[in-house]
Protein backbone atom coordinates (compact mmCIF):
# COMPACT_ATOMS: atom_id res chain seq x y z
CA UNK A 1 0.00 0.00 0.00
CA UNK A 2 1.40 3.73 -0.57
CA UNK A 3 0.17 6.03 1.14
CA UNK A 4 0.07 9.81 0.73
CA UNK A 5 -0.53 12.58 3.27
CA UNK A 6 -1.14 16.13 2.53
CA UNK A 7 0.64 16.49 0.14
CA UNK A 8 1.16 19.87 -1.53
CA UNK A 9 2.89 20.80 -5.18
CA UNK A 10 3.11 24.13 -7.32
CA UNK A 11 5.16 25.07 -9.91
CA UNK A 12 6.14 28.81 -9.27
CA UNK A 13 2.57 30.69 -8.96
CA UNK A 14 0.37 27.92 -9.37
CA UNK A 15 -0.59 25.65 -7.29
CA UNK A 16 -1.57 22.17 -8.64
CA UNK A 17 -1.83 19.76 -5.52
CA UNK A 18 -3.28 21.10 -2.61
CA UNK A 19 -3.18 19.30 0.62
CA UNK A 20 -3.92 15.64 -1.23
CA UNK A 21 -4.07 12.60 1.16
CA UNK A 22 -4.41 9.29 -0.90
CA UNK A 23 -4.43 5.31 -0.32
CA UNK A 24 -3.25 2.80 -3.48
CA UNK A 25 -3.42 -0.29 -2.79
CA UNK A 26 -1.47 -3.20 -3.43
CA UNK A 27 -2.07 -4.90 -6.65
CA UNK A 28 -5.39 -3.69 -7.12
CA UNK A 29 -6.69 -0.94 -10.27
CA UNK A 30 -6.65 2.43 -9.21
CA UNK A 31 -7.99 5.26 -11.43
CA UNK A 32 -7.05 8.92 -11.22
CA UNK A 33 -9.83 11.08 -12.97
CA UNK A 34 -10.32 14.84 -13.24
CA UNK A 35 -10.13 17.75 -15.46
CA UNK A 36 -7.45 18.42 -17.02
CA UNK A 37 -4.98 20.77 -16.29
CA UNK A 38 -6.20 19.33 -12.41
CA UNK A 39 -2.73 17.44 -11.56
CA UNK A 40 -3.06 13.79 -12.60
CA UNK A 41 0.11 13.84 -14.57
CA UNK A 42 2.02 15.43 -11.90
CA UNK A 43 0.43 12.74 -9.47
CA UNK A 44 1.65 10.57 -11.49
CA UNK A 45 5.16 12.13 -11.73
CA UNK A 46 5.25 12.10 -8.01
CA UNK A 47 4.26 8.67 -7.83
CA UNK A 48 6.82 7.86 -9.92
CA UNK A 49 10.02 10.00 -8.15
CA UNK A 50 10.24 12.06 -11.28
CA UNK A 51 8.89 15.03 -9.16
CA UNK A 52 9.85 16.27 -5.65
CA UNK A 53 6.92 17.18 -3.49
CA UNK A 54 7.07 20.84 -2.00
CA UNK A 55 5.66 19.16 1.66
CA UNK A 56 3.56 16.21 2.75
CA UNK A 57 4.93 12.67 3.58
CA UNK A 58 4.79 9.53 0.54
CA UNK A 59 4.86 6.41 2.94
CA UNK A 60 6.18 2.96 0.84
CA UNK A 61 7.01 4.58 -2.35
CA UNK A 62 10.18 2.43 -2.82
CA UNK A 63 9.37 0.30 -6.05
CA UNK A 64 10.18 -0.60 -9.43
CA UNK A 65 8.06 1.22 -11.56
CA UNK A 66 7.26 0.92 -15.24
CA UNK A 67 5.47 4.39 -16.52
CA UNK A 68 3.77 4.93 -19.82
CA UNK A 69 4.16 8.92 -20.20
CA UNK A 70 1.54 10.73 -22.27
CA UNK A 71 4.06 12.02 -24.50
CA UNK A 72 6.14 10.61 -27.11
CA UNK A 73 9.32 8.66 -25.19
CA UNK A 74 10.16 6.54 -28.52
CA UNK A 75 13.45 7.14 -29.76
CA UNK A 76 13.74 8.70 -33.32
CA UNK A 77 15.41 7.44 -36.51
CA UNK A 78 15.36 3.97 -34.11
CA UNK A 79 13.48 0.69 -34.92
CA UNK A 80 10.70 -0.79 -32.59
CA UNK A 81 13.21 -3.82 -31.55
CA UNK A 82 15.70 -1.20 -30.96
CA UNK A 83 13.10 0.62 -28.58
CA UNK A 84 13.01 -2.30 -26.42
CA UNK A 85 16.31 -3.07 -26.25
CA UNK A 86 16.93 0.07 -25.39
CA UNK A 87 14.98 -0.44 -22.18
CA UNK A 88 15.14 -4.23 -21.69
CA UNK A 89 18.43 -5.41 -23.56
CA UNK A 90 20.26 -5.16 -19.99
CA UNK A 91 17.23 -6.88 -18.39
CA UNK A 92 16.77 -10.35 -20.42
CA UNK A 93 19.16 -12.58 -21.86
CA UNK A 94 18.40 -12.27 -25.98
CA UNK A 95 16.58 -15.10 -26.43
CA UNK A 96 13.68 -14.27 -23.74
CA UNK A 97 13.55 -10.43 -24.95
CA UNK A 98 12.95 -11.94 -28.70
CA UNK A 99 10.23 -14.22 -27.46
CA UNK A 100 8.84 -11.41 -24.64
CA UNK A 101 8.71 -8.93 -27.95
CA UNK A 102 7.29 -11.21 -30.27
CA UNK A 103 4.15 -12.69 -28.26
CA UNK A 104 3.21 -8.72 -26.74
CA UNK A 105 3.83 -7.27 -30.43
CA UNK A 106 1.59 -10.37 -32.11
CA UNK A 107 -1.11 -9.38 -28.52
CA UNK A 108 -1.16 -6.10 -29.81
CA UNK A 109 -1.14 -6.63 -33.21
CA UNK A 110 2.14 -5.16 -34.41
CA UNK A 111 4.54 -8.28 -35.58
CA UNK A 112 4.69 -6.51 -38.78
CA UNK A 113 5.83 -3.53 -37.20
CA UNK A 114 8.83 -4.96 -35.38
CA UNK A 115 11.73 -3.80 -37.42
CA UNK A 116 9.94 -0.40 -38.86
CA UNK A 117 11.32 2.80 -37.72
CA UNK A 118 9.99 5.21 -35.33
CA UNK A 119 8.76 7.61 -37.81
CA UNK A 120 6.59 5.05 -40.44
CA UNK A 121 4.61 4.39 -36.98
CA UNK A 122 1.26 6.17 -36.34
CA UNK A 123 0.11 7.56 -33.04
CA UNK A 124 -1.90 4.66 -32.01
CA UNK A 125 1.24 2.48 -32.83
CA UNK A 126 3.06 4.49 -30.82
CA UNK A 127 0.94 4.29 -27.52
CA UNK A 128 0.81 0.63 -28.14
CA UNK A 129 4.80 0.31 -28.32
CA UNK A 130 5.17 2.47 -25.01
CA UNK A 131 2.14 -0.03 -22.89
CA UNK A 132 4.13 -2.79 -24.19
CA UNK A 133 7.76 -1.48 -23.09
CA UNK A 134 6.01 -0.92 -19.71
CA UNK A 135 4.07 -3.90 -19.83
CA UNK A 136 7.64 -5.78 -20.35
CA UNK A 137 9.94 -4.09 -17.61
CA UNK A 138 9.77 -5.97 -14.68
CA UNK A 139 8.27 -3.52 -12.11
CA UNK A 140 6.37 -3.80 -8.74
CA UNK A 141 3.85 -0.70 -10.14
CA UNK A 142 2.45 -0.34 -13.58
CA UNK A 143 1.58 3.39 -14.18
CA UNK A 144 0.20 4.88 -17.07
CA UNK A 145 -0.71 8.13 -18.11
CA UNK A 146 -3.59 8.50 -20.60
CA UNK A 147 -3.19 5.58 -21.71
CA UNK A 148 -6.18 4.61 -24.15
CA UNK A 149 -5.66 7.57 -26.12
CA UNK A 150 -4.73 7.22 -29.47
CA UNK A 151 -6.31 3.51 -29.46
CA UNK A 152 -9.08 2.28 -31.01
CA UNK A 153 -12.04 0.54 -29.80
CA UNK A 154 -10.24 -2.95 -30.20
CA UNK A 155 -6.82 -2.21 -28.84
CA UNK A 156 -8.81 0.00 -25.91
CA UNK A 157 -10.39 -3.44 -25.46
CA UNK A 158 -7.15 -6.24 -25.64
CA UNK A 159 -5.03 -3.23 -23.21
CA UNK A 160 -8.06 -3.55 -20.48
CA UNK A 161 -7.61 -7.39 -20.92
CA UNK A 162 -4.59 -7.45 -20.54
CA UNK A 163 -4.32 -4.69 -17.67
CA UNK A 164 -7.08 -6.59 -15.76
CA UNK A 165 -4.66 -10.29 -15.99
CA UNK A 166 -1.80 -8.63 -14.26
CA UNK A 167 -1.22 -9.23 -10.63
CA UNK A 168 0.70 -5.72 -9.63
CA UNK A 169 -0.47 -2.61 -8.47
CA UNK A 170 -1.63 -0.58 -11.27
CA UNK A 171 -2.00 3.05 -11.24
CA UNK A 172 -4.40 4.72 -14.49
CA UNK A 173 -4.88 8.51 -15.38
CA UNK A 174 -7.61 8.37 -17.80
CA UNK A 175 -10.46 11.06 -18.77
CA UNK A 176 -12.58 7.50 -20.54
CA UNK A 177 -14.98 7.37 -17.53
CA UNK A 178 -16.65 4.04 -19.40
CA UNK A 179 -13.50 2.15 -19.21
CA UNK A 180 -12.32 3.34 -15.97
CA UNK A 181 -15.31 2.30 -14.38
CA UNK A 182 -15.25 -1.20 -16.37
CA UNK A 183 -11.24 -1.64 -15.27
CA UNK A 184 -10.78 0.14 -11.99
CA UNK A 185 -10.60 -1.39 -8.38
CA UNK A 186 -10.46 1.87 -6.79
CA UNK A 187 -11.35 5.52 -8.57
CA UNK A 188 -10.29 8.62 -6.92
CA UNK A 189 -10.82 11.91 -8.53
CA UNK A 190 -8.87 15.01 -8.59
CA UNK A 191 -10.92 18.58 -8.08
CA UNK B 1 6.74 9.81 -61.40
CA UNK B 2 10.64 9.37 -59.60
CA UNK B 3 11.41 9.01 -62.71
CA UNK B 4 10.43 12.12 -63.99
CA UNK B 5 10.70 14.79 -61.29
CA UNK B 6 14.64 13.36 -61.13
CA UNK B 7 15.01 14.77 -65.08
CA UNK B 8 13.31 17.41 -64.05
CA UNK B 9 16.01 18.24 -61.72
CA UNK B 10 18.73 17.04 -63.75
CA UNK B 11 17.04 19.78 -66.57
CA UNK B 12 16.96 22.25 -63.97
CA UNK B 13 20.58 21.76 -62.72
CA UNK B 14 21.64 22.13 -66.43
CA UNK B 15 19.79 25.21 -67.39
CA UNK B 16 21.04 27.47 -64.35
CA UNK B 17 24.58 25.92 -64.87
CA UNK B 18 24.18 27.17 -68.53
CA UNK B 19 22.85 30.72 -67.33
CA UNK B 20 26.11 30.98 -64.78
CA UNK B 21 28.29 30.23 -67.74
CA UNK B 22 26.93 32.33 -69.78
CA UNK B 23 27.12 35.31 -67.69
CA UNK B 24 30.68 34.38 -67.23
CA UNK B 25 31.54 34.28 -70.72
CA UNK B 26 29.48 37.93 -71.33
CA UNK B 27 31.64 39.27 -68.22
CA UNK B 28 34.58 37.67 -69.73
CA UNK B 29 34.01 39.02 -73.53
CA UNK B 30 33.27 42.28 -71.82
CA UNK B 31 36.62 42.76 -69.74
CA UNK B 32 38.49 41.26 -72.49
CA UNK B 33 41.61 40.85 -70.17
CA UNK B 34 42.68 36.94 -69.42
CA UNK B 35 44.25 38.25 -66.22
CA UNK B 36 40.84 39.71 -65.03
CA UNK B 37 38.84 37.54 -66.12
CA UNK B 38 40.25 34.38 -68.27
CA UNK B 39 38.25 31.99 -70.78
CA UNK B 40 36.02 29.04 -69.70
CA UNK B 41 38.39 27.55 -72.36
CA UNK B 42 41.56 27.75 -70.67
CA UNK B 43 40.35 27.40 -67.04
CA UNK B 44 38.99 24.02 -68.38
CA UNK B 45 42.56 23.31 -69.98
CA UNK B 46 44.25 24.02 -66.92
CA UNK B 47 41.66 21.49 -64.81
CA UNK B 48 43.14 18.83 -67.30
CA UNK B 49 46.47 20.41 -66.70
CA UNK B 50 46.08 19.55 -63.21
CA UNK B 51 44.88 16.01 -63.41
CA UNK B 52 47.43 15.03 -65.87
CA UNK B 53 50.21 16.03 -63.78
CA UNK B 54 51.50 13.99 -60.80
CA UNK B 55 53.16 16.84 -58.72
CA UNK B 56 49.87 18.10 -58.92
CA UNK B 57 48.08 15.38 -58.19
CA UNK B 58 49.92 15.62 -54.83
CA UNK B 59 49.28 18.84 -53.86
CA UNK B 60 44.98 17.64 -53.86
CA UNK B 61 45.81 14.63 -52.06
CA UNK B 62 47.42 16.94 -49.40
CA UNK B 63 44.81 19.03 -49.23
CA UNK B 64 42.04 16.83 -49.41
CA UNK B 65 44.17 14.87 -46.60
CA UNK B 66 44.32 17.71 -44.39
CA UNK B 67 40.95 18.97 -44.50
CA UNK B 68 39.90 15.08 -43.54
CA UNK B 69 42.31 14.78 -40.73
CA UNK B 70 41.37 18.23 -39.32
CA UNK B 71 37.49 17.81 -39.57
CA UNK B 72 38.08 14.63 -37.92
CA UNK B 73 39.98 15.80 -35.04
CA UNK B 74 37.54 18.59 -34.74
CA UNK B 75 34.49 15.66 -34.53
CA UNK B 76 36.26 13.40 -32.14
CA UNK B 77 37.57 16.21 -30.04
CA UNK B 78 33.83 18.18 -29.88
CA UNK B 79 32.00 15.10 -29.19
CA UNK B 80 34.76 14.18 -26.48
CA UNK B 81 34.83 17.65 -25.16
CA UNK B 82 30.63 18.44 -25.28
CA UNK B 83 29.87 14.96 -23.31
CA UNK B 84 31.68 15.80 -20.73
CA UNK B 85 30.79 20.02 -20.74
CA UNK B 86 26.79 18.76 -20.80
CA UNK B 87 27.63 16.47 -17.52
CA UNK B 88 29.58 19.53 -15.69
CA UNK B 89 28.87 22.36 -15.87
CA UNK B 90 31.36 24.01 -14.33
CA UNK B 91 34.15 22.42 -16.83
CA UNK B 92 31.01 24.18 -19.41
CA UNK B 93 31.52 27.61 -18.09
CA UNK B 94 35.39 27.36 -18.22
CA UNK B 95 35.53 26.11 -22.03
CA UNK B 96 32.42 28.72 -22.99
CA UNK B 97 35.19 31.44 -23.50
CA UNK B 98 37.85 29.29 -24.92
CA UNK B 99 35.36 28.15 -27.54
CA UNK B 100 33.92 31.93 -28.02
CA UNK B 101 37.45 33.00 -28.70
CA UNK B 102 38.05 30.48 -31.13
CA UNK B 103 34.79 31.19 -32.66
CA UNK B 104 35.37 34.77 -33.07
CA UNK B 105 38.89 35.52 -33.37
CA UNK B 106 39.91 36.15 -37.46
CA UNK B 107 41.16 33.00 -38.95
CA UNK B 108 44.08 35.14 -40.40
CA UNK B 109 45.01 36.97 -37.14
CA UNK B 110 45.39 32.81 -35.48
CA UNK B 111 47.53 31.99 -38.64
CA UNK B 112 50.17 34.31 -38.03
CA UNK B 113 50.89 33.97 -34.36
CA UNK B 114 50.76 30.12 -34.73
CA UNK B 115 53.38 30.40 -37.89
CA UNK B 116 55.96 32.09 -35.36
CA UNK B 117 56.19 29.06 -33.24
CA UNK B 118 54.32 25.49 -35.04
CA UNK B 119 56.02 24.43 -38.57
CA UNK B 120 54.09 24.58 -41.10
CA UNK B 121 53.46 21.57 -42.61
CA UNK B 122 51.14 21.04 -39.31
CA UNK B 123 50.01 24.56 -39.45
CA UNK B 124 46.78 23.78 -42.01
CA UNK B 125 45.44 20.72 -39.50
CA UNK B 126 45.71 22.74 -36.66
CA UNK B 127 44.18 25.82 -37.61
CA UNK B 128 41.58 23.69 -39.02
CA UNK B 129 40.88 22.34 -35.84
CA UNK B 130 41.08 25.51 -34.29
CA UNK B 131 38.33 26.85 -36.83
CA UNK B 132 36.02 23.52 -36.84
CA UNK B 133 36.32 22.58 -33.46
CA UNK B 134 34.06 25.27 -32.01
CA UNK B 135 31.15 24.92 -34.39
CA UNK B 136 30.92 21.12 -34.08
CA UNK B 137 31.23 21.88 -30.41
CA UNK B 138 28.43 24.05 -29.96
CA UNK B 139 26.17 21.56 -32.25
CA UNK B 140 26.90 18.77 -30.07
CA UNK B 141 26.38 20.42 -27.05
CA UNK B 142 23.25 22.51 -27.49
CA UNK B 143 22.27 18.97 -28.87
CA UNK B 144 22.87 17.04 -25.38
CA UNK B 145 21.38 20.31 -23.32
CA UNK B 146 18.08 20.28 -25.52
CA UNK B 147 17.34 17.17 -25.13
CA UNK B 148 13.83 17.06 -24.11
CA UNK B 149 13.41 16.14 -20.21
CA UNK B 150 10.87 13.52 -21.13
CA UNK B 151 13.76 11.33 -22.26
CA UNK B 152 15.36 12.06 -19.28
CA UNK B 153 12.74 10.87 -16.99
CA UNK B 154 12.02 8.10 -19.31
CA UNK B 155 15.84 7.13 -18.66
CA UNK B 156 15.20 7.86 -14.91
CA UNK B 157 11.88 5.47 -14.64
CA UNK B 158 13.49 2.95 -16.26
CA UNK B 159 16.60 3.20 -14.31
CA UNK B 160 18.57 2.92 -17.98
CA UNK B 161 21.96 1.90 -17.92
CA UNK B 162 24.63 4.54 -19.25
CA UNK B 163 26.08 2.23 -22.07
CA UNK B 164 22.31 2.12 -23.58
CA UNK B 165 21.66 6.18 -23.13
CA UNK B 166 25.31 6.71 -24.91
CA UNK B 167 23.99 4.09 -27.58
CA UNK B 168 20.65 4.44 -28.07
CA UNK B 169 19.30 7.69 -26.67
CA UNK B 170 22.38 10.15 -27.80
CA UNK B 171 22.71 8.76 -31.11
CA UNK B 172 19.27 9.45 -31.93
CA UNK B 173 18.75 12.28 -30.39
CA UNK B 174 21.81 14.14 -31.85
CA UNK B 175 22.15 12.74 -34.79
CA UNK B 176 20.46 16.30 -37.01
CA UNK B 177 23.05 18.08 -34.43
CA UNK B 178 25.80 16.38 -36.02
CA UNK B 179 25.04 16.36 -39.31
CA UNK B 180 24.12 19.71 -39.25
CA UNK B 181 27.60 20.72 -37.81
CA UNK B 182 29.58 18.39 -40.33
CA UNK B 183 27.86 20.23 -43.50
CA UNK B 184 28.80 23.12 -41.86
CA UNK B 185 32.58 22.26 -41.41
CA UNK B 186 33.39 20.85 -44.40
CA UNK B 187 33.28 24.38 -46.42
CA UNK B 188 34.90 26.01 -43.60
CA UNK B 189 37.63 23.35 -43.27
CA UNK B 190 38.46 23.98 -47.10
CA UNK B 191 38.84 27.72 -47.12
CA UNK B 192 41.04 27.66 -43.60
CA UNK B 193 43.43 24.91 -44.76
CA UNK B 194 43.98 26.46 -48.31
CA UNK B 195 43.91 29.73 -46.86
CA UNK B 196 46.38 28.27 -44.00
CA UNK B 197 48.37 27.03 -46.91
CA UNK B 198 48.29 30.07 -48.69
CA UNK B 199 50.35 32.15 -45.64
CA UNK B 200 52.42 29.05 -44.13
CA UNK B 201 53.53 27.71 -47.68
CA UNK B 202 53.85 23.78 -46.78
CA UNK B 203 55.59 21.84 -49.12
CA UNK B 204 52.60 20.42 -50.77
CA UNK B 205 49.52 21.96 -51.07
CA UNK B 206 46.65 23.27 -53.45
CA UNK B 207 47.06 26.81 -51.00
CA UNK B 208 50.62 26.73 -52.23
CA UNK B 209 50.02 26.63 -55.84
CA UNK B 210 47.07 29.10 -55.99
CA UNK B 211 49.67 31.49 -54.13
CA UNK B 212 52.36 30.41 -57.33
CA UNK B 213 49.63 31.33 -59.37
CA UNK B 214 48.91 34.19 -57.92
CA UNK B 215 52.34 35.60 -58.01
CA UNK B 216 53.00 35.03 -61.84
CA UNK B 217 49.73 36.49 -62.56
CA UNK B 218 48.02 33.00 -63.73
CA UNK B 219 44.31 33.77 -63.49
CA UNK B 220 43.08 30.68 -65.13
CA UNK B 221 45.22 28.78 -62.92
CA UNK B 222 43.91 30.42 -59.74
CA UNK B 223 40.31 29.64 -61.00
CA UNK B 224 40.87 26.13 -62.19
CA UNK B 225 42.18 25.11 -58.54
CA UNK B 226 39.37 27.13 -57.16
CA UNK B 227 36.87 24.71 -58.95
CA UNK B 228 38.67 21.66 -58.39
CA UNK B 229 38.60 22.71 -54.47
CA UNK B 230 34.75 23.60 -54.64
CA UNK B 231 34.04 20.45 -56.60
CA UNK B 232 35.92 18.49 -54.08
CA UNK B 233 33.96 19.84 -50.92
CA UNK B 234 30.44 19.23 -52.61
CA UNK B 235 31.93 15.68 -53.36
CA UNK B 236 32.63 15.29 -49.56
CA UNK B 237 29.33 16.82 -48.33
CA UNK B 238 27.26 14.93 -51.06
CA UNK B 239 28.92 11.67 -49.68
CA UNK B 240 28.73 12.49 -46.44
CA UNK B 241 25.31 13.46 -46.32
CA UNK B 242 24.67 9.99 -48.29
CA UNK B 243 25.86 8.18 -45.33
CA UNK B 244 24.66 9.75 -42.75
CA UNK B 245 21.26 9.80 -43.36
CA UNK B 246 21.06 5.90 -44.10
CA UNK B 247 19.61 5.13 -40.81
CA UNK B 248 21.84 4.11 -37.92
CA UNK B 249 22.11 0.64 -36.87
CA UNK B 250 22.90 0.44 -32.68
CA UNK B 251 25.65 -2.13 -32.45
CA UNK B 252 25.07 -3.05 -28.26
Amino acid sequence: MILLKNIYKSYGEENVLKGLNLEIRENKITCIIGKSGIGKTTLLSILANIEQIDSGEIINNNHKISFVFQRDTLLPNTKVIDNFKYILGEIYDKEKLGTLIDKYLEKFEMAEKKYEYKENLSGGMVQRIKIIQALLYPSDILILDEPFKELDEEMKEILVTELKKINKTIIISSHDLDLVKNIADDIVELK
Amino acid sequence: MKRFIMQNNAIRIILITIFWLLIYQMLYMYIDNDIYIPSIQSILKEIVNIFTNKEQLIDIIFTVGRMIMGSTISIIAAIIIAVICASTTYIFDFVKPAMAILKTAPSIVLIIISLIWLDAEDLPVIICVAMCLPIMFSNIVYGILNIDKVHLDFVKVYNIKKKNVYSYLYISLLKPYFISGVNTIIGISFKVIIATEILALPKYGIGKRIYDSKLYLKTDEMLAWTVIVIVASLLIEKYFNKFATKRVKVIV
